[in-house]
């Protein structure tokens, strides 16, 4: 039945072509950029390499320091000091991993090795940590451990572009020295590029947290402000909310017994997907109105077109009552013409939605660089390439939403003129037409 | 004829409707997404206060202890202070160079820093902490020739001409007039006095509105002078050197020459050069960092977005109308009425219809635009907005707003119109009459 229905309306796709072209376009250009934002938002909280324990893990970043009593005179830093995530947050219960890294886009930061002049590069300091919570892929070699960071060793894993720029190879590179700001570092690792488009773990090579500038074991007189970000992995995500009170308690903690100043989470930790609205260094994200803006651009991608598709199915149906009329009159019943109306649009949409899915593919991709930024207000500057992977744009859940759209997208825009043309009676409808 | 069209509509309005429903959804869409574009193209068009040609920002950069290049015997602050002048005086002496100004803390057009400061008319007022202005600082230092004013190319508010410095910097501003006019209710405000602490300074010349970035509105200004640098571990931060280039010099080999040969001279103590960055990138930089540029990005996109689905709507619904009444116009061309006469008739009803729905949807608008305010670029709390420009007039903005989409949508309708019914106009009366 089915089958027929479908080879029906590719006859009628065949007869009028105007009403196809039109139609067909109208879709894709819905679906296109209604998938473009849906890949914005997969690739910045779907779980992607190497950060696939998003949906557990909770993000500290930027807190806030006042006077006791003068919340007016606040001060942020880029982050948190290394102690937060040395001594106040380990050991919390259902925290499994607390990664802590630091990312310095601003310092001009040279790396060279023999025969190689020195050239810019993006370096990013983490803790042991850091390399167990996030799945980076090793060619070669190992991550570096917590010993390393606390001696402050001179060791570094680099990414496989890196590498090649370096020494001319990726293999074998384990081993081999090569300067970083003047100083001598050894590589200790080499890892599958990790692309912009993960902006935390991103970088073109990866250095002990405490070898950062800036950055020390104790804490000094900026207190708990500092330039670390924190990443906690929760053991179950039934307990995120659990673990969120949990760190909040420690920092109420610590402000009630510090003399002279107050801090302020301001609603962290959050969940990933939530730390990557979080625009306003001195705000709380507003869900809610985040949330209404979203859903006032994905309505009116869908339903303005769908209103024009709406209009012309409405007048294809005008020239099919008579049609419509004899399948009646020959026993067929309501329900099923209203499938087979369906069934002839959902191909004409599916098409449209191949249509528009290869063209949000063709948006992103010409668009790398500054695509995934399209709703941020604070848009770090940083030399690292954007690049986007197969597993980024061809997963499950990008063509189910894509299928899911052009489903309601079809329902949405044939129901209404479908209902009103089968709601003429046998005789009327044998009538319509001459 | 308007009669018949009328008649027209109203008999074929269910055919009309979805086309009709989807004007009226669009129209509302159109005028909040255009809203955001017309405000930053507004802000945009505002003037500088300064000339950005052939002006570089020199950037200088310093080894920490964290370095390997880093000497400890030259990291004194005395050492440093050393340095930085030779480094100083190198920059200003290239001869490409008209004039030079050390700004002092990032004190530059689209930096990444704003300062801000308050600033009172009066004592009383200064001890009672009110009627203050809240205002932007720029601070430069006033050695060897280096001057913001001039190089910025920052004019005089009365006269229209260059700022001359006064021969006695200390104790004395420069202010814009924006903060004239909010202190002392008049731009001739040379002489007086303001106050940021108990230390009053006195105005030595009030300049044009200036906007330290491209897509907000002029703030209030007070530009603050001082005799020599300080040395400490953060000089290079702290003092960056703006240059402006003679006219007439080729950039392109400036800059070439500046980084090959310049650039290595400027590696005194632990002090290297960093960058040289031109304003116009610097301005295209800033606006792709605060996200300005993605924002207009969008909204082009869904503007460009509704008016194809309008395009195509109309487009759909006018062609299938005029082949329906194909017959009817073969009648018309048969008695007479001319191509022109029947394109003319169609025209008319995709004006009624796309006019009639735009007009409905007005009140919606005005509702939209009293709840959620209409988009203006935050700057801070304290920022007040000055009526002169029209984007801060409510009536004005909304108007000029609600124009720019109606018609915008009024040609590209008109176009998706067109198209169909020139091409039914064109058929022979004969052909056209046949299928009666």
């Amino acid at each position: 039945m089915i089958r027929n229905y479908f080879r029906q309306a590719w006859t009628l796709v065949r007869q009028h072509k105007l009403f196809t072209g039109i139609y067909v376009v109208g879709t894709g250009l819905s679906i296109a950029l209604v998938m473009t934002l849906f890949i914005i938002f997969y690739v910045k909280s779907g779980p992607v390499y190497p950060e696939y324990n998003r949906n557990r893990t909770l993000v500290v970043k930027p807190i806030k320091r006042y006077p006791k009593g003068k919340p007016e005179n606040w001060t942020i830093n880029g982050g948190m000091a290394y102690y937060v995530i040395d001594e106040m947050l380990a050991d919390l219960p259902h925290v499994e991993l607390v990664a802590g890294s630091m990312f310095d886009s601003w310092e001009n930061y040279q790396v060279s090795a023999t025969g190689v002049k020195p050239f810019k590069a993006v370096p990013r300091f983490a803790n042991e940590d850091f390399w167990k919570l996030f799945s980076f892929r090793f060619i070669e070699g190992h991550p570096f451990t917590q010993e390393d960071v606390e001696a402050k060793s001179p060791v570094a894993v680099v990414s496989e572009s890196l590498a090649g720029r370096l020494f001319a190879t990726v293999e074998g590179v384990t081993g081999r020295h090569f300067s970083f700001n003047g100083r001598d570092y050894r590589v200790c690792g080499v890892v599958q590029d990790v692309s912009n488009a993960t902006p935390e773990t991103a970088g073109d090579l990866w250095l002990p947290l405490l070898n950062a500038q800036h950055i020390r074991k104790e804490l000094d007189r900026m207190g708990l402000l500092g330039n670390v970000y924190a990443y906690l992995l929760v053991d179950d995500k039934a307990n995120i909310e659990k673990v969120r009170s949990e760190v909040q308690d420690v920092f109420r903690r610590y402000s009630q017994q510090d003399k002279d100043y107050e801090y302020d989470l301001m609603g962290q930790p959050d969940i990933y997907w939530l730390s990557t609205f979080r625009q306003d260094l001195d705000k709380v994200p507003d869900t809610m109105d985040l949330a209404k803006d979203f859903l006032y651009i994905l309505l009116a991608l869908l339903f303005i077109p769908a209103l024009n598709l709406s209009g012309m199915i409405s007048s294809r149906m005008d020239s099919r009552i008579s049609e419509l009329g004899l399948r009646k009159a020959y026993g067929a019943t309501r329900r099923c013409l209203l499938e087979q109306v369906l069934c002839e649009n959902l191909l004409l949409t599916l098409l449209g939605g191949l249509v528009g899915l290869v063209f949000s593919y063709l948006i992103v991709l010409t668009a790398s660089d500054w695509i995934l930024t399209l709703f941020d207000k604070n848009i770090y500057d940083t030399s690292l390439s954007t690049s986007f992977t197969v597993e980024m744009l061809f997963n499950p859940a990008v063509f189910g939403i894509a299928l899911a759209v052009c489903v309601v997208l079809n329902v949405v825009s044939a129901l209404v003129p479908a209902l009103y043309a089968l709601r003429h009676t046998i005789t009327e409808s044998l009538n319509s037409k001459k | 004829m308007i009669r018949t069209i009328l008649h027209q509509l109203w008999n074929q309005r269910r055919q009309n409707g979805w086309i009709f429903l989807e004007l009226l959804v669009v129209s509302f869409f159109l005028w909040t997404v255009i809203d955001p574009i017309y405000v930053l193209t507004a802000n945009r068009a505002i003037d500088r206060g300064y000339n950005p040609e052939g002006l570089y920002v020199v950037n200088i950069g310093m080894y920490d202890a964290t370095n390997g290049n880093f000497n400890p015997d030259m990291a004194s602050d005395s050492m440093n202070l050393v340095a930085y002048h030779r480094i100083a005086r190198i920059v200003r002496e290239q001869p490409e160079v008209e004039c030079w100004s050390i700004s002092a803390n990032q004190s530059f057009p689209n930096s990444n820093s704003w300062s801000g400061t308050q600033v009172f008319a009066d004592t009383a007022s200064l001890h009672k902490k009110e009627g203050y202005v809240h205002s932007q600082w720029y601070n430069f230092i006033t050695l060897d020739g280096s001057n913001m004013l001039r190089t910025y190319g920052m004019k005089d508010v009365r006269t229209g001409d260059d700022i001359r410095l006064p021969e006695q910097t200390q104790g004395k501003v420069f202010i814009s007039e924006l903060l004239a006019l909010r202190l002392f209710g008049t731009a001739d405000a040379v002489g007086k006095k303001v106050y940021e602490d108990d230390e009053p300074s006195e105005v030595a010349g009030v300049f044009r509105d200036f906007k330290h970035r491209d897509y907000e509105q002029p703030y209030p200004l007070i530009v603050h002078m001082y005799d020599d640098m300080h040395g400490s571990p953060y000089m290079a931060w702290m003092y960056p050197f703006v240059i402006r280039l003679k006219s007439g010099v080729d950039e392109s080999a400036f800059i070439q020459r500046f980084q090959q040969e310049v650039g290595s001279q400027l590696s005194i103590g632990n002090f290297y050069f960093e960058s040289l960055k031109k304003f116009s990138d610097m301005s295209e930089a800033y606006a792709m960092a605060s996200g300005v540029t993605n924002k207009l990005r969008l909204q082009y996109a869904l503007t460009g977005f509704a008016l194809l689905c309008i395009f195509l709507g109309m487009v759909g619904t006018f062609w299938i109308r005029s082949n329906a009444r194909r017959e009817e116009i073969g009648v018309m061309r048969s008695i007479g009425a001319s191509q022109r006469c029947i394109v003319r008739q169609f025209l008319i009803e995709a004006w009624l219809l796309l006019t009639t729905a735009f007009v409905l949807v007005i009140p919606f608008l005005l509702y939209n635009a009293y709840i959620s305010g209409m988009y203006a670029v935050e700057m801070n709390r304290y920022f007040v907005p000055n009526p002169e420009y029209w984007q801060n007039r409510f009536g004005f903005h909304f108007s000029i707003v609600l124009i720019i989409s109606y018609l915008i949508l009024l040609i590209i309708a008109l176009i998706g119109t067109y198209i169909p019914v020139v091409r039914a106009a064109r058929t022979l009366p004969a052909d056209a009459l046949r299928n009666e």
